[in-house]
C-alpha cells in the first residue's frame, strides 16, 4: 500500500514538466553560444579590431566540447578559419566562419529542435536578454563603441530569427504578434544602424522593450522561456557545475564548456542575489567559478580539480538554502 | 416664562442651528487631484478628480526623454506631491537627478532637493519630516531630512533599487532591489541598515498595510505579491497573479481591505482582499494599456491608473470595480498618486 502511494506521488511529481529553458537548457545554451559568435562575426566585420577577434577566441570554448564530441574535424576547420581572421579579417574569411558556424548549429543541435517555435523563441530571448545580448550591449554603450556595435548586430541577429517565426506565430496570436513588432520597433530606434547615434538613450529602454518581446513570445507559445524563479536559475547553474568533474578526465574541452557556462549563469541569474543577501558565499562561489576554468586550461590533474568541483557543489547547495 | 421671552430664546436656538448649519456648508469639503508622471514628455499632467478632467500640465525637464519623471509621493497632509527626476547617466550625479516638489493647491514647482544620483522612487516618512529616495544606478537607497534640507545618509541595497515606501510609524525604510530580487530594510530613526531579504522576481513596488503590520511587494517577472510580517520583515504568503501579469504598482484602500495591483502585461488591475489575500478581480475591460501606475483615493472612491502605452489614465469605480472614463495623459504615463486641496 505503502509503495503504491509512492509511486502515485512520483508519478505525480513526473507529470510536472520542467519548465522549457530548464528541459533544453543543454542546446539552449549551445544555441545561444554559437548565436553569439555569429554575432561577434558581425562586429568584426563592421569594426575589425583586435578585441573583436579576441571576443571570438573567447566564445568559442563555449561550444567547442560539445562539437568535439559531434565533428572534431569542423571544429578544427572552425579553429582554424578564426585563427586566420584574427590576421586578416577580410570577407571570404568572415563567410567561411559563418558557413562553419550553420554547420556546427546543425552538428549540435537536433534538427526537430532547431525547428521548434519554443526553441526559436528562446534562443531570441537569449540574444535579447543574456550576457553579450541586445539590451546588455546598449547599456554597455554608454562607454564603448564597442558595445554598441555588438547590441546592433545582436539585433539584426534577433530580426532575423523573427522573420523566420513570425508566420508560425502570425496564426497562433496575432496580438502577440503585434506586441513583438511594436517592442522589436523600440530597439530599432534605439539602434538605428552599426554606427552608434550621437546620443544614446536610456538603457532602461533597451531592457524593458528586449523583457517586452520575451514576454510576448512566452505568452504566444504557453511556455516558459526564462526563469522566474532562484531556484530554476540555480538548476541552471547547478547543470552546467555537476559535470564538470566527471567528464574532466576524459572531455577536457567538454568540461571547460561546463565552466564557463556555470560561470556565465551565475553571473546572470545569481550573482547579485548572492552579493546582496550572502556575500561571503558569493565571493567563494564566484572564486572558485572563475578557478576552476583556469586549473582547466593549465591541464591541471584530476586530483587537483576535484577538491573545487567538492567546494563548489557544497557552496551551490548552501546557495540552494538561502535562494529558496 | 413669558411669550415673548420663550419666542426670543426659540428664535435665538433657530439662529444658532442656522448659523451651524451655514458653517457646515461653508467648510469646504477637500478636493482631489490626481498627478500623472509622464515619463518620455517629462511633465506632469494633473487631473481634477471630481470632474475627471485634465486641468493642467507641469514641465519638470526641459529635455523630454532624456530626463525623466517616475515615482512620486504625497506629503501626509496631500498637498505637496514629490516627484523623482533623473536622467541616465549612471555613474554621475547631475542637476538633472533630483526630487522636484509641487504645491498641489497651485501646480507649481516650489522645491528641487538633491537626493543622490538617478533617483527613480521617492517616499515621504508619515511625519513628512524625511523624503526617501531609489538611487538606482548606485545601488543606494539615501534619506533625507525636509527640514535641514540635507542628506541623511545612503544605504546599499539590492541591485537596481526601485521601489521604497516608509513604514506608518515612521520607523523602517523598505527599498526593493529589481535584478537581486530583494527588499532591503533601513532603521529610518536610528539610521542603520537592518537587513535584506529575498522576494519575489524583479520587485517594482512596496506598500505598507495602513496599520504597518504588512507590506506588499509586487514582482514583474515572478508575477506575485509578496507579503511582508513586518515584526520580522519576512516573507509570509505569496500571490500568485500569473506569469504574464508583470505587476508593478501597488496600492491599497484607506481602510487597507483592498489591494490593487497594476498588471502591465495582461492590462489589468488586479484586485485583491487582504483578509483572504486572495484575488477577487480582474478589471480589465476598457483599461488603457499597460497599467503599471495606479493610486487611490482618499475617499477610497475611485482608482486610477498611469497607462504607459496608451498615454492615458484609466478611472475605475471603486464599488463596481469597473472603468468609468479614460483620460488622455502625456507621453508615457509611469506613476500616478492623488493630492488633496483642503
Amino acid at each position: 500500500m505503502k509503495r503504491w502511494v509512492s509511486l502515485l506521488l512520483l508519478g505525480a511529481t513526473g507529470a510536472q514538466a520542467e519548465p522549457f529553458f530548464l528541459e533544453h537548457a543543454d542546446p539552449l545554451r549551445l544555441a545561444q553560444a554559437a548565436e553569439l559568435l555569429r554575432v561577434r562575426l558581425e562586429v568584426l566585420r563592421h569594426q575589425p579590431s583586435g578585441e573583436a577577434t579576441e571576443a571570438l577566441q573567447t566564445q568559442l570554448p563555449l561550444i567547442a566540447g560539445s562539437l568535439t564530441a559531434k565533428n572534431p574535424a569542423l571544429l578544427g576547420q572552425l579553429e582554424q578559419t578564426l585563427r586566420q581572421l584574427a590576421k586578416n579579417p577580410a570577407g571570404p574569411t568572415l563567410e567561411r566562419a559563418r558557413e562553419l558556424l550553420e554547420r556546427a548549429q546543425q552538428a549540435l543541435i537536433p534538427g526537430k529542435l532547431r525547428s521548434d517555435p519554443a526553441f526559436q523563441a528562446a534562443v531570441i530571448v537569449r540574444l535579447l536578454r543574456s550576457e553579450g545580448g541586445v539590451s546588455e550591449g546598449y547599456e554597455a554603450a554608454g562607454g564603448e563603441e564597442e558595445a554598441y556595435v555588438q547590441a546592433w548586430a545582436g539585433f539584426q541577429r534577433v530580426k532575423t530569427l523573427w522573420t523566420a517565426l513570425k508566420p508560425t506565430l502570425q496564426k497562433r496570436s496575432p496580438q502577440g504578434v503585434r506586441e513583438i513588432e511594436r517592442a522589436l520597433g523600440v530597439l530599432g530606434q534605439l539602434l538605428p544602424s552599426a554606427k552608434a547615434p550621437a546620443r544614446l538613450r536610456d538603457p532602461e529602454d533597451a531592457e524593458r522593450a528586449a523583457l517586452d518581446v520575451s514576454f510576448a513570445l512566452e505568452a504566444a507559445l504557453s511556455t516558459q522561456l526564462l526563469p522566474r524563479d532562484l531556484p530554476s536559475s540555480l538548476s541552471l547553474v547547478r547543470g552546467q557545475a555537476e559535470p564538470i568533474c566527471p567528464v574532466y578526465a576524459k572531455h577536457q574541452r567538454l568540461a571547460l564548456e561546463y565552466a564557463l557556462t556555470a560561470q556565465i549563469f551565475f553571473r546572470e541569474y545569481l550573482e547579485g542575489t548572492l552579493a546582496t543577501l550572502e556575500p561571503a558565499l558569493h565571493r567563494k562561489l564566484a572564486g572558485l567559478l572563475e578557478r576552476i576554468p583556469e586549473k582547466i586550461r593549465a591541464d591541471a590533474p584530476t586530483t587537483a580539480l576535484e577538491p573545487d568541483c567538492k567546494a563548489l557543489k557544497a557552496a551551490l547547495a548552501q546557495a540552494g538554502a538561502t535562494l529558496r | 416664562m413669558g411669550g415673548l421671552k420663550r419666542g426670543l430664546i426659540l428664535a435665538g436656538a433657530i439662529g444658532i442651528l442656522a448659523f451651524s448649519s451655514v458653517s457646515r456648508v461653508q467648510q469646504k469639503s477637500p478636493t482631489y487631484r490626481a498627478f500623472v508622471s509622464n515619463e518620455y514628455g517629462a511633465s506632469i499632467t494633473v487631473i481634477d478628480v471630481a470632474t475627471d478632467s485634465v486641468i493642467g500640465t507641469i514641465p519638470v525637464a526641459g529635455r523630454p526623454g532624456e530626463v525623466r519623471p517616475r515615482g512620486m509621493a504625497v506629503s501626509p497632509d496631500g498637498k505637496t506631491i514629490y516627484v523623482a527626476v533623473s536622467d541616465f547617466l549612471p555613474k554621475i550625479e547631475t542637476p538633472e537627478d533630483k526630487i522636484v516638489a509641487i504645491d498641489v493647491a497651485s501646480n507649481k514647482v516650489i522645491a528641487e532637493y538633491r537626493i543622490g544620483t538617478n533617483p527613480e522612487r521617492v517616499a515621504v516618512s508619515p511625519d513628512g519630516s524625511q523624503l526617501w529616495a531609489s538611487n538606482e544606478n548606485a545601488a543606494k537607497g539615501t534619506g533625507f531630512d525636509l527640514k535641514t534640507k540635507q542628506i541623511l545618509d545612503s544605504f546599499p541595497t539590492g541591485v537596481e533599487p526601485e521601489g521604497v515606501a516608509v513604514s506608518p510609524d515612521g520607523r523602517f525604510v523598505y527599498i526593493t532591489g529589481e535584478t537581486s530580487h530583494t527588499v532591503t530594510v533601513v532603521d529610518a530613526k536610528g539610521l542603520k541598515l537592518v537587513k535584506h531579504f529575498l522576494v519575489g522576481n524583479r520587485p517594482r513596488h512596496v506598500v505598507f498595510s495602513p496599520d504597518g503590520s504588512r507590506a506588499y511587494i509586487s514582482a514583474e517577472i515572478g508575477g506575485t505579491v509578496s507579503v511582508v510580517d513586518t515584526a520580522q520583515h519576512r516573507v509570509i504568503q505569496t500571490i500568485p497573479l500569473g506569469l504574464d501579469s508583470r505587476i508593478v504598482e501597488l496600492a491599497l484602500s484607506p481602510d487597507g481591505k483592498r489591494l490593487f495591483a497594476a498588471g502591465g502585461g495582461t492590462n489589468a488591475i488586479y484586485v485583491i482582499d487582504t483578509a483572504t489575500n486572495k484575488l477577487i478581480k480582474a478589471v480589465k475591460e476598457r483599461m488603457g494599456r499597460r497599467p503599471w501606475g495606479v493610486a487611490v483615493t482618499p475617499d477610497g472612491k475611485k482608482i486610477y491608473t498611469a497607462d504607459g502605452l496608451s498615454d492615458s489614465v484609466s478611472v475605475i469605480d471603486a464599488a463596481s470595480l469597473s472603468v468609468v472614463k479614460k483620460i488622455a495623459a502625456g507621453r508615457g504615463p509611469h506613476s500616478v498618486v492623488i493630492g488633496v486641496v483642503r
